[in-house]
């Protein structure tokens, strides 16, 4: 049995889900818009056993031969939001106990929560990159105007982005921001040399490599400020050895599935700025018919 | 220097940096986060600076760090803009955890923080029972309902032992102390707090933050972070 848990119309559960149907496979779909009719037995020592039940339905922990994760916060979903305290702490409940299976169950877990956490801390993400083997643009964190005014002298171009998983957009520094860095003060904020050339989004599901290049002239091609700027999509090819590295990169990030920011320069190097644990890989898959769905149903089949 | 991170609302930590103020420990606040001084590189080159204690300190002055919060909360941040208190906390939360991963290379960080908690591994009591009988630690299965109707939670006497590195403090059962230090060992955490029945000696409860009111224990931190710097 493959559990998927999320809601049905968000684009990756929705195209999981239907992957998993085209290949027949049997699925127990947990609609987060149901926790508060749904309910958790969970019994652990050296094993993990117990009994979900949602409506008429109920599927034996011990049945889950792999999950797919996608959950939102359920705190946040309209059908507890508005309702009373003790409604929303048994809806967190419900999560944190899922969640908890998540980190212990021996089905595969695409993926497991605390292989996603590197995601909160994009420094130390960075790091970790960096570790193995990729090239990073240089990163600066810090409270200090004058810090920044050194590092921005030394890459002549450089652009600011939030360090925790909150969203944030990525704006280039320009000289109008000296007005505010009086204000770097109230907290540090991560300042990274700017990589010219052609972005390349790799989603890597399990030994599965697809990747796609993206154009467009924004700073960040997921908010464009016009027309223009919209990200032109096209399937490419990545050279042999990177794409065995990208593999190798989720490996050591514990995650079966991944996204996969790169950059390649116009002199050819190639850096890497960040790995998304929960990919959106409809975004780019739906445009150029990347079959990412299927690759990800066939991991979850054990295929 | 001892760095001991933690909230300045947290009067134990203030008074475990008043007991060791004369070996030239220091407390580092979220406002200290929130100060001009700070630099911190990626790639990671070993240099830059930290503001502790209001102070700006080189990296290589600090011998040993103690974390005593899992992350930075909103509500502590009166200085910010109450609007941009949650982002401001998620953002120093990530900040610190790069720093406090990059120090543990250069010096001992207890509890060394995990990608989801600054001071050690942010386990649930399932993942630490689940661990324990992995190792043949006798453990109490544990139950979690999520129902309409869940019942109370009964309380259990036990004993409680506090590991910190090989020494244990609590109680002399030389059973329960080897397989307090074998679950801290696989959970890769310094400190370690345990409790066993008192009934039939199994595992209830284990986790990596443990109140350091005994002096004893604390003496035995203090020598675990190292000499002054």
């Amino acid at each position: 049995m493959i559990l998927v848990w999320g809601v049905p119309n968000d684009r990756p559960v929705a195209a999981v889900r239907a992957a998993l149907e085209r290949r027949h496979e049997p699925v127990f779909f947990l609609n987060q818009h149901d926790v508060l009719d749904t309910e958790l037995d969970l019994s652990v020592n050296g094993g993990v056993e117990g009994v979900l039940r949602l409506g008429a339905g109920e599927v034996e922990l011990g049945r889950i031969t792999a999950a797919y994760l996608r959950p939102y916060d359920s705190v946040r979903l309209p059908e507890v939001a508005d309702a009373p305290t003790e409604v929303a702490a048994r809806a967190a409940s419900f999560d944190d106990a899922m969640l908890c299976w998540s980190e212990l169950t021996s089905a595969r877990v695409v993926n497991r929560p605390s292989a996603m956490a590197s995601n909160q801390s994009k420094p130390h993400q960075l790091a970790l990159i960096h570790a193995q083997g990729f090239r990073v643009p240089e990163t600066l964190i810090t409270t200090d105007a004058a810090e920044v005014e050194a590092f921005w002298e030394r890459h002549g171009e450089i652009i600011y982005k939030s360090m925790s998983g909150v969203r944030s957009i990525v704006s280039r520094v320009t000289p109008q921001h000296r007005t505010r860095f009086s204000r770097l003060a109230h907290s540090p904020t991560q300042f990274q040399q700017w990589i010219p050339g052609r972005d390349v989004r790799v989603h890597v599901a399990g030994e599965e490599v697809f990747a796609c290049d993206v154009g467009s002239s924004a700073i960040d091609y997921r908010y464009p400020r016009n027309g223009e700027e919209a990200p032109q999509i096209a399937a490419c090819c990545l050279p042999g050895e990177l794409a065995v590295r990208c593999r190798r990169l989720a490996a050591s990030l514990g995650l079966d599935l991944a996204g996969i920011d790169l950059r390649c320069t116009p002199e050819g190097d190639w850096y890497c700025f960040e790995v998304n644990p929960s990919p959106a890989f409809t975004f780019y898959a739906e445009v150029i018919r990347q079959p990412i769905d299927d690759a990800v149903a066939r991991l979850l089949a054990g295929g | 220097m001892i760095v001991v991170v933690a909230s300045s609302y947290d009067a134990h930590a203030r008074s475990i940096v008043a007991h060791w103020e004369s070996g030239g420990a220091a407390m580092l606040r979220a406002e200290d986060l929130c100060r001009p001084g700070w630099s911190v590189s990626v790639p990671r080159t070993g240099r830059g600076a930290a503001v502790i204690g209001g102070r700006i300190v080189k990296l290589d002055q600090i011998s040993g760090i103690l974390t005593l919060r899992p992350g930075i909360f909103a509500p502590e941040l009166r200085a910010i803009r109450a609007d941009d208190r949650a982002y401001v906390a998620a953002e120093l939360t990530a900040f610190l955890l790069e720093w406090l991963m990059a120090m543990a290379q250069s010096c001992p960080v207890l509890n060394r923080p995990s990608l989801s908690c600054l001071a050690g591994p942010n386990w649930r009591l399932e993942q630490w029972i689940h661990a324990a009988a992995r190792l043949g630690v006798p453990v109490r299965t544990r139950c979690r309902q999520v129902r309409k109707d869940c019942s109370p939670h009964t309380e259990e006497q036990a004993i409680e032992i506090i590991s910190v590195g090989e020494r244990c403090f609590g109680c002399d059962d030389s059973r329960s102390q080897s397989w307090t230090r074998r679950l801290a060992a696989a959970a890769g955490t310094d400190l370690l707090c345990t409790r066993f029945s008192l009934t039939d000696g199994e595992l209830l409860s284990a986790h990596p933050w443990p109140r350091l009111t005994d002096p004893d224990v604390l003496a035995a931190v203090r020598e675990r972070l190292g000499s002054e710097r």
